[in-house]
């Protein structure tokens, strides 16, 4: 069990934090907008921002 | 596998492991909970957060390397059983892009470099091509060089499943060891960098988030 999940149980008594690919259409709705409003990247800002490898290699 | 355009899958769990503690210190607070109390469920919480994003961080950068072996073998493998289709493949190639103008040659590599891709007969043409820029003493043919790497020297990364793998490893790359998520944040000349923020900075604007929309409190998960 993860630790979260192990916590959350043992000081809330509550159901584990499902996998994101398990996650309710309505759960998944609105953690999408948290990451927009929170300003989380996706993973095209990396491609907007130029190739991997060559990032990699600059840094 | 990652999808296109998805946050890495650790940031994903995370923010949804931050999310329902949110929703847990709220309603605690909500029933009359102490406040030492809930301060102290609130740094175990975070402590146990922090901890699942370093193991899923292990884990997802295990996975990654694992796939992309099985991409490399399976690349390695079909080269084989299909060398002299291939050999067949790029001398057909070098006579073609031979007849081609110094215009047309460069825009073939070119639409070889943009789609990539796991076809072995793909990276054989594109060196072929190269060879042919060369061999021309075409001016352009450092710059070739260096778009083609990719899809000649690893091929099998340069596939739909292989760039996502790329982008996957690459956000994990650039947060590791922090306890981080990668953020877009606005720099001082306007643009927009990506720059980690802390798990517990997050959580602050997580629980702002919270307060601001109370009815994400009840919402089904």
């Amino acid at each position: 069990m993860r630790r979260f999940d192990n916590f959350l149980k043992l000081a809330f008594g509550a159901e584990p934090v499902p996998e994101p690919e398990a996650l309710a259409d309505s759960t998944t709705i609105r953690l999408e907008r948290l990451e927009h409003s929170l300003g989380i990247a996706p993973a095209d800002a990396l491609a907007a921002q130029g190739d991997p490898l060559e990032a990699k290699n600059d840094g | 596998m990652a999808r296109s355009g998805a946050r890495s899958i650790p940031a994903r769990r995370a923010l949804g492991s931050l999310e329902r503690l949110a929703q847990e210190l709220h309603g605690l607070r909500e029933r009359g909970g102490a406040a030492d109390a809930i301060e102290r469920l609130r740094e175990r919480g975070l402590e146990a957060i922090r901890e699942d994003l370093r193991s899923d961080t292990a884990a997802e950068t295990a996975r990654i390397q694992t796939r992309f072996g099985e991409l490399e073998h399976g690349y390695r493998k079909e080269s084989r059983e299909r060398s002299a289709e291939l050999r067949d493949a790029r001398d057909r190639a070098s006579l073609r892009l031979a007849a081609l103008s110094d215009n047309a040659l460069e825009a073939r590599l070119s639409s070889l470099a943009e789609r990539g891709g796991a076809d072995p007969a793909q990276a054989d043409e594109a060196l072929v091509g190269l060879a042919e820029l060369r061999r021309r003493g075409d001016p352009a043919f450092d710059v070739f060089a260096k778009r083609v790497a990719p899809l000649i020297d690893r091929p099998w990364a340069t596939s739909e499943e292989g760039r996502a793998l790329e982008r996957e490893a690459d956000m994990i790359a650039r947060t590791r060891g922090q306890d981080s998520i990668l953020v877009e944040a606005p720099t001082a000349n306007g643009t927009v960098a990506l720059t980690p923020l802390g798990l517990d900075s997050l959580f602050e604007q997580v629980e702002a988030e919270a307060a601001r929309a109370p009815e994400a409190n009840h919402a089904t998960v």
